[in-house]
């Protein structure tokens, strides 16, 4: 029943040396604890999908001849597949990306489970990458569907997850196992499967804003000395009601650590004294190189911000107009963090969206630089390259969508639209795009307190695709009317309600009888104080 | 509103180069010079009538900008039609172009139409790029050129009428399977695949009125 199966690689979508293969079936057992490469593959068509692994430098025999997998011999190693070149590696695992049924990570960082029917297969990577196999992998399964219609969409129960920087990291479990047909009814198969493990949830209770911290309030929490004590009691008046006016650019100060709590009023002083010397020594790094000597990556970066810095919310007094200086302010934090403080990230789009509603609020250069390196910290991985952060946090909310809301996950399923990708603005950057600059500034001081949660920003997209459940399932939305109506959406959201339902549903979430795997790591919730698995 | 067929359409090409102006252009007849960069992706649609035959052109926008790659490649899948812009201005936009190409072809259906399109054509004084290299460089790749300008309309409404004719005659001669969605087109709702007037898929004989949902 399958076509030929053509020997030209046509793109290598994975590759990654240092892996071992731990454990595979007898027929394999002489390709065991050896040293390999590890591979997916893509041939002519995108349904020719492989995971590969190459052996290292050594010829191997088996008796095996098996229909998906093969050991694929010498002859044809060197009879020209794009790799013949490569002779440091040899052909030896092939296994069709259709006949994967399960993934799993049996260690974090390192060990993971490929399995076909009957079939298991354990690889360690030693030499890193491991995460990003695993979710290319359970990334190219989810995708597969449209290939392969019979393969049922991911089990988003199943614990993929987890968070911060190093993600994978404390992560065990299935992350991707597939449906069996055999079991009838494909709806009801899957309401079953999602449902399974899943505590009833307590009824959500409502919740209200409160007052914003005033200067007095704000006051009281100094000591004569100028320290700010009992920090989590004033966080948490600042989660429930934000900042007032007054009080904001110096308390922003402290939320994206810049200032500290713990300094003294001339310790801090003397802090950000030195913070703006270095800003500026920092500034006059970048400022000094001779356009004679600007390298492409220089230019290619200056090129870019300044392009970017001309069309960063120029419809807003502060910025607009050609001969602004705050254009010029913006454009130095920019250069001044991609090309000298973090030229290792540079600069990629959105990292000007994000600097903007600060330096608009403290209208200082040196103190927005380092309030947005403080930012930055925070949201940098939103800006890698692999764009891995990125996909991790959709995950996690279709994971929190998936406990909350299951018809509503089922119906995205439908429309092919279960990615979110129509949030990815949203998530890269903070809301920004959809909210006026008041309503910004209300929300990112709320979520800077890092309270209830680590990710309660992804309560906040949790919470705005609730809102719009009803309206894309009566309307039948498919992905063009999701992706537009959810763009049209700024400046309907009303941040007080959406806070509100967010910090409802984080409550809700938490009173549960247990919760799962995944919506531990979905929020980075203290693993001792959740159960995870009923007794 | 009805239509005989939709296509799906994918603008690429380097950041800054006016996809999302073109887009504006065509679909609002406007131009904006300030425009707020793209993150993540842009949709845009509109009719227009090809042999008598209403189309639905829906257009996705994307983020040019290399760390988006990733992201935006998914949105490849299922196109009929792409427009690859360069900036006639800008000589790096369309050193790109290559780069881009190939990621296009990667990650799309072998039978996308591929409109190459040199903007900003108003900006003569500027120009870095000779008509001629975007000309030779669409005939060596098999690409359908054309320099437009979306601050003055010039050409824009040809580019994407012309990918459409394109992809239209491409349907006429069964190279597309009208009926698989993944090659970006659709038959619109009132024109069910038993329509006698429409060619059947490339190949695909026998298969009569594959159940309408």
């Amino acid at each position: 029943m399958k076509g030929q199966i053509s020997t030209q690689i046509v793109k290598i979508l994975f590759s990654q040396d240092g892996v071992i293969l731990v454990d595979a079936p007898p027929a394999y057992q002489n390709c065991v604890n050896k040293t390999g490469k590890m591979l997916i593959t893509e041939y002519e068509k995108k349904s020719m999908i492989y995971v590969e692994w190459k052996i290292k430098n050594e010829l191997i025999t088996s008796e095996t001849e098996d229909k998906e997998w093969s050991l694929v011999d010498v002859m044809q190693q060197e009879s020209g597949s794009d790799d013949a070149k490569d002779d440091e590696y040899l052909d030896c695992l092939k296994l069709h990306l259709k006949n994967i049924k399960q993934v799993k990570i049996i260690n974090p960082n390192e060990r993971v489970e490929l399995m076909e029917v009957g079939r298991t297969w354990l690889f360690d990577f030693r030499s890193g990458n491991f995460s990003e196999f695993v979710i290319d992998v359970t990334a190219m399964l989810n995708t597969m569907k449209e290939f392969y219609p019979e393969v049922a969409p991911t089990d988003y129960l199943s614990s993929f997850i987890n968070l911060i920087p190093n993600f994978v990291s404390t992560l065990t479990g299935i992350v991707y196992s597939e449906w069996n047909p055999e079991q009838g009814d494909v709806k009801r198969s899957l309401s079953k499967y999602k449902r399974e493990g899943f505590p009833n949830l307590p009824q959500r209770e409502i919740c209200e804003r409160g007052e914003p911290l005033s200067l007095a309030q704000w006051q009281s929490f100094k000591n004569s000395e100028g320290k700010i004590y009992n920090v989590d009691v004033l966080k948490k008046i600042i989660f429930k009601g934000g900042l007032s006016i007054e009080i904001r650019k110096e308390v922003w100060m402290y939320l994206l650590k810049y200032n500290k709590w713990e300094y003294p009023s001339d310790q801090q002083e003397e802090w950000i004294s030195k913070c703006r010397d270095d800003y500026y020594a920092m500034k006059s790094i970048w400022k000094n190189i001779k356009p004679d000597v600007k390298d492409t990556r220089f230019k290619k970066c200056h090129d870019s911000v300044w392009k970017d810095v001309l069309r960063t919310d120029r419809d807003l007094a502060y910025y607009s107009g050609s001969d602004n200086p705050n254009l010029e302010k913006l454009f130095n934090i920019l250069m001044t963090y991609c090309a000298v403080y973090n030229s290792h990230l540079g600069y990629v789009q959105g990292m000007d969206t994000l600097l903007s509603p600060i330096l608009y609020l403290l209208d200082n250069e040196a103190d927005a630089f380092w309030c947005f390196v403080g930012f930055m910290n925070r949201t940098s991985p939103n800006f890698e390259k692999s764009q891995t952060y990125m996909r991790m946090q959709l995950y996690n909310t279709i994971n929190l969508l998936t406990f909350l809301q299951p018809e509503f996950v089922e119906y995205l399923k439908k429309k092919g639209c279960d990615h979110l990708g129509f949030c990815f603005r949203w998530l890269l950057v903070w809301f920004k795009r959809e909210l006026s600059m008041e309503n910004v500034i209300n929300l990112w001081e709320v979520l800077w307190t890092g309270l209830p949660c680590e990710n309660f920003h992804l309560l906040i997209c949790v919470s705005l695709l609730e809102s719009q459940q009803a309206m894309f399932m009566e309307n039948d939305y498919g992905p063009e009317e999701i992706l537009q109506h959810i763009h049209n959406m700024r400046d309907t959201i009303d941040v007080a309600a959406t806070l509100n339902s967010a910090e409802a549903i984080y409550n809700q979430i938490v009173s549960s009888e247990y919760l799962p795997e995944s919506i531990i790591a979905a929020l980075c919730l203290p693993r001792n104080k959740f159960i995870s698995k009923p007794e | 509103m009805s239509y005989a067929y939709l296509f799906k359409y994918i603008i690429i090409g380097d950041t800054g180069v006016g996809k999302s102006c073109l887009l504006l252009q065509f679909t609002d007849k406007r131009f904006q010079p300030v425009h707020d960069l793209t993150i993540g992706v842009e949709f845009g649609a509109r009719m227009i009538t090809i042999d008598g035959k209403q189309i639905k052109l829906q257009i996705w926008d994307t983020a040019g900008q290399e760390a988006f790659r990733s992201i935006t490649r998914s949105y490849y899948r299922g196109a009929a039609g792409a427009l690859l812009v360069y900036d006639i201005t800008r000589r790096e936009t369309f050193n790109h172009l290559t780069t881009w190409l190939e990621d296009a072809r990667q990650h799309s259906n072998s039978n996308m139409v591929i409109m190459l399109i040199g903007n900003k054509s108003d900006l003569e004084s500027r120009r870095e790029v000779k008509k001629e290299e975007g000309e030779a460089f669409a005939r060596e790749h098999g690409l359908v050129f054309m320099e437009t300008s979306a601050k003055t309309a010039a050409n824009v409404e040809e580019a994407f009428i012309n990918t459409a004719k394109e992809i239209y005659e491409k349907i006429q001669e069964g190279v597309f399977d009208i009926n698989n969605e993944a090659n970006g087109i659709k038959i619109g709702p009132q024109h069910s695949p038993t329509n006698p007037s429409l060619p059947g898929a490339g190949g695909q004989g026998g298969s009569q009125g594959g159940g309408c949902c």
